[in-house]
């Protein structure tokens, strides 16, 4: 089928819109020279509007010119592909990371801080998932705990959820773990900082074992001689999580 | 709806609209782009208007004029949206906010040529065809044309004629695209296809220069763009009409205050019913 749009009003279109992202025009009597530049202006305002809401942090850390020249390079040269402005938060994350933004602003913990703010805001927005059926009529010992599956565990280099940007630094570069959840009852999002072990054991419970199960399988791996005790002193994490939605209750056998 | 004044269902003022009925409209509308996929909070929150109050939608993404291939996957998740929430209207920009593969998240004015129209004639017949209703096409506002050929007027009545949509007329639209680019509100809102209007919005503005203003949804209605509605409404059968406020949002006693002048002035011109107009 022919083309109903010819190729000069397609690069009238490209041109607008190649202003709107970049700032350099390229469009002359075509347009009211005065006044084009409000595109730039509103375009430009919706993405620094998007992009501080979604990472308050990486705002406050970045001098307001590397901040505009962090937000003009992604916008620019990257093709924001989602139909959801509230969605480009994400867009930028992957950017800055093959982008290497990290690097070029001086900040080696970047991915890390920019992943948890986006998922922070990923989990309070996304689409609710149908939780498995569940019981509270069971307890630790005997029941499979019933995790809420609203969220997901980081795994990052920097403790960017407990120590402002500006604080951090090499010295403190090591293994993290992030747990991040989405509340059933408030909606509201949760974060604690947990150890590797307690990964392990919630990604033992999504296999479906219970608590005993998994000390005795994973006692040996962290050099705990007694299960027991590894189940003892599993006991406060689970029961604080419990009271904060991230476990349900236990799966209904 | 037909006559009746709706509000712009906005996250800024929705658990207070929701909890203190501080202001009652009779329909409100959301950007489905804004809500489709969301969950947590704010799909309770949906949730809870929905069950109060008709929904209406108002899209942004679509790009109508767009040069890219129409965004089928979007499309089919905007007609689950509007079938799940019964959606009696849908409308969209005669906009582009797609180019080159990249979102803009904004509006940019099409050109005033015939391919063009052409081009947005056929891209509405297909979503009129995949979405299986008719969708309303909003006049928007500009800050410059781009190498037209032809008048705004004449490209949009084309549009809506040739591709047999409806019409969203933006009354604020016309006040400050007369403004910005020197002709009579009046007469061109005569000239458009009026038997095609099925809404109306209407909303306030920011003169920005003595030579410009910019359609912001974020002041308060001005008397003239009241007065030209009030004009226009006799030239139409009664259609619904939204008041938009996103920014600058006041105290709900004073958004409820000019939801009922837009409704005063709608029950004046359409209800002749002297008992029901009391």
């Amino acid at each position: 089928m022919t083309p109903l749009l010819t190729p000069e009003t397609k690069e009238l279109q490209s041109k607008l819109a190649q202003y709107c992202r970049t700032g350099r025009l390229s469009l002359e009597k075509e347009v009211n020279q005065k006044h084009v530049g409000h595109y730039r202006r509103l375009v430009y305002n919706i993405i620094d509007d998007i992009l501080e809401n979604a990472f308050p942090l990486f705002h406050g850390y970045l001098e307001k010119e590397k901040w505009n020249e962090a937000v003009h390079l992604f916008f620019s040269s990257h093709n924001c592909q989602t139909f959801q402005v509230w969605k480009v938060p994400g867009e930028f994350y992957e950017f800055a990371c093959n982008a290497d933004l990290k690097t070029k602003f001086k900040a080696p913990f970047l991915d890390d801080l920019l992943l948890f703010e986006w998922i922070e805001l990923d989990l309070h927005t996304m689409k609710d998932e149908e939780f498995p059926n569940f019981t509270v009529e069971e307890n630790w010992k005997t029941g499979v705990p019933c995790i809420n599956p609203e969220y997901r565990i980081l795994s990052v280099q920097y403790p960017v959820h407990t120590i402002p940007p500006s604080q951090l630094s090499d010295s403190q570069k090591g293994q993290y773990f992030i747990l991040i959840w989405r509340r059933p009852d408030t909606c509201e999002i949760e974060f604690m900082d947990i150890s590797i072990l307690h990964a392990a054991a919630i990604e033992k419970i999504e296999e479906g074992k219970t608590i005993s199960e998994i000390a005795a399988e994973l006692a040996p791996h962290f050099s705990i001689t007694d299960p027991e005790l590894f189940e003892k002193n599993m006991m406060p994490f689970l029961d604080t999580l419990k009271e904060k939605g991230f476990f349900l209750g236990f799966l209904q056998k | 709806m037909k006559g009746k004044a709706g509000l712009g269902f906005r996250k800024d003022f929705a658990e207070e609209m929701l909890a203190t009925n501080a202001i009652q409209p009779h329909f409100i509308e959301v950007a489905p782009e804004n809500w489709i996929d969301m969950g947590g909070h704010w799909k309770r929150i949906l949730d809870k208007a929905t069950a109060k109050y008709p929904l209406f939608c108002h899209g942004l993404s679509l790009s109508i004029g767009s040069p890219d291939e129409l965004d089928w996957d979007f499309l089919k998740r905007l007609k689950e949206f509007l079938n799940q929430y019964q959606v009696p209207i849908y409308s969209e920009h005669l906009s582009y906010a797609k180019c080159d593969n990249a979102h803009l998240y904004d509006l940019l004015p099409i050109p005033f040529r015939e391919d063009a129209a052409a081009h947005t004639i056929d891209r509405i017949r297909r979503v009129q065809d995949f979405l299986g209703r008719k969708i309303a096409i909003e006049n928007v506002s500009y800050y410059t044309p781009v190498a037209p050929e032809m008048t705004e007027a004449e490209f949009i009545s084309t549009i809506v004629i040739e591709s047999d949509c409806l019409m969203l007329l933006d009354v604020n639209n016309v006040y400050v695209n007369a403004f910005n680019h020197k002709y009579d509100a009046k007469k061109f809102i005569r000239s458009l296809p009026l038997d095609k209007v099925a809404y109306i919005h209407i909303a306030g503005h920011l003169q920005v220069d003595d030579d410009l203003i910019i359609d912001t949804h974020g002041e308060d209605i001005i008397d003239p763009v009241f007065e030209l509605f009030d004009d226009t409404l006799p030239l139409l059968q009664p259609v619904p009409v939204l008041l938009e406020r996103d920014f600058n949002i006041p105290e709900l006693s004073l958004l409820k205050n000019e939801l009922s002048r837009v409704q005063q002035i709608c029950n004046k011109n359409w209800i002749h019913d002297p008992v029901a107009h009391s």
